[in-house]
């Protein structure tokens, strides 16, 4: 794109009483004074914008960031090796893997089960503040983080799957027992409550602050 | 300020596209693009739009190799250890069963729902939805087999799976006698046509040929 060309304001649907149906795509027009139609073609819900997006999204975070606290401090699992058990939390289980000299695997289990969760939480309330105190930062920017955050979401899940995995190998009777702890729960709860949340958010409402829709109301906020 | 919803709008010009990240409304010819070809947003560079291609015989034959896949993948198992004469085995449902069985029930559930269930659903709704498509078999059914799937298409979770299968295997290499079993390579090939299903499945394909045939849902609502 030319720099010059990007000058050029584009219009958003919203200022034509357009509206584009979320699920097929279709362009349609609004019904003058609604904020919310059928869609002709897939027979789902459109809006203007999600309703409530700002409140579900927040509200969301915010369990996001409680649900932290016992997915870090309840053991994720618990090794019972020849009659001594040992816990094992997200952290505790990073460290060990350091200890052991497995720093690859160290850092993968580190980037999905801590950095991510944590990001993507910050990132999502960070979009929030922007909207919600119109600051003015880079919409593009804005916008690419937030395709960044919907899309590594569900790698935080790679914890879960692993002590799923663990307690079915490591089922050794008197040897060796692997079993799940109360962290797990939390912490996969954390990863269902910030990829809800990602899918909330509504990215449309950055891009309101540039181009501000006459109609205020219509955005269900 | 809320008043109830109306039935249907009317529809706008052809050449119009609204972003859908964004909300640019951009004018631009669907036929101006090549086949295959897609377009992002001139505003926030997001996916806009692509010419889809009419790929419904591959994603026919896709989805049910993969439902074919989709025991074999589940059920065989995956790896086992075994130390001391004594031996695990990790099946894909055996983790959710010693999960639920420890009283992990929400751990179980999503393990399941996310490796499991949504995969071979995925599967079952492409096989359907293109099998209706290409007899032109339009209604209710079709447009809910959609909309459904595009809702799933998210917690779909096979690619992490695969990495978390990785990672216990090096982590338990130490332990004993780690033995890769036959359901791992069913597995992979089961995550292959994922990957292959969700790339060449393209449902803005199918809402277009809905839109074109006039068996929208307020066309159908109207007999």
């Amino acid at each position: 794109m030319e720099p010059a060309e990007s000058k050029v304001r584009i219009r958003s649907a919203i200022q034509s009483n357009v509206v584009g149906c979320s699920v097929c795509q279709k362009v349609l027009r609004m019904p003058q004074g609604y904020n919310q139609a059928r869609c002709s073609l897939c027979g789902s819900k459109v809006f203007y914008r999600k309703p409530q997006s700002f409140s579900h999204t927040m509200a969301l975070v915010i369990t996001g960031f409680i649900l932290l606290i016992p997915a870090n401090v309840y053991p994720v699992m618990t090794v019972l090796y020849l009659g001594t058990a040992s816990t094992d939390t997200i952290i505790s289980g990073v460290l060990s893997l350091i200890d052991y000299g497995m720093y690859g695997i160290a850092l993968v289990v580190f980037i999905a089960s801590v950095a991510v969760p944590v990001l993507k939480l910050f990132g999502i309330l960070f979009m929030l503040l922007i909207v919600h105190f119109q600051m003015p930062l880079d919409k593009k920017q804005s916008a690419q983080a937030y395709r960044v955050i919907e899309l590594i979401g569900k790698w935080s899940m790679l914890d879960l799957f692993v002590v799923s995995i663990l307690v079915t190998l490591v089922n050794l009777d008197a040897i060796a027992t692997i079993s799940a702890g109360a962290g797990a729960t939390a912490f996969s709860a954390v990863v269902v409550v910030t990829m809800i949340a990602a899918h909330s958010f509504d990215p449309r409402l950055i891009w309101d602050l540039e181009v501000k829709p006459q109609n205020n109301h219509l955005t269900g906020e | 300020m809320m008043k109830p919803e109306p039935q249907s709008t009317s529809i706008v010009q052809a050449d119009l596209i609204v972003c859908q990240e964004c909300d640019a409304l951009v004018s631009m010819p669907y036929e101006a693009l090549n086949e295959g070809n897609s377009m992002s947003c001139p505003r926030c560079a997001g996916h806009l739009i692509k010419h889809y291609r009419n790929r419904l015989l591959p994603s026919l034959f896709i989805s049910l190799s993969g439902l074919f896949l989709f025991f074999p993948a589940n059920f065989l198992p995956v790896m086992s250890l075994s130390v001391l004469g004594n031996s695990g085995q990790n099946t894909m449902v055996k983790g959710v069963y010693q999960l639920a069985v420890d009283g992990y029930w929400w751990m179980a559930f999503l393990v399941l729902f996310c490796s499991v269930l949504v995969p071979g659903l995925k599967f079952l709704l492409v096989f359907i939805i293109s099998l209706k498509a290409y007899f032109k078999i339009w209604g209710r059914p079709l447009i809910h087999a959609l909309k459904l799937y595009q809702k799933i298409e998210v917690w779909g979770m096979l690619d992490v799976y695969l990495i978390a299968i990785l990672l216990s295997y090096i982590k338990m290499t130490d332990m004993g006698d780690l033995i890769l079993d036959v359901g791992l390579f069913c597995f992979i090939v089961f995550l292959l046509l994922d990957v292959l299903v969700t790339t060449r499945f393209e449902p803005g394909a199918i809402w277009r040929q809905i839109d074109i045939e006039g068996k929208g849902w307020s066309q159908l609502n109207r007999k």
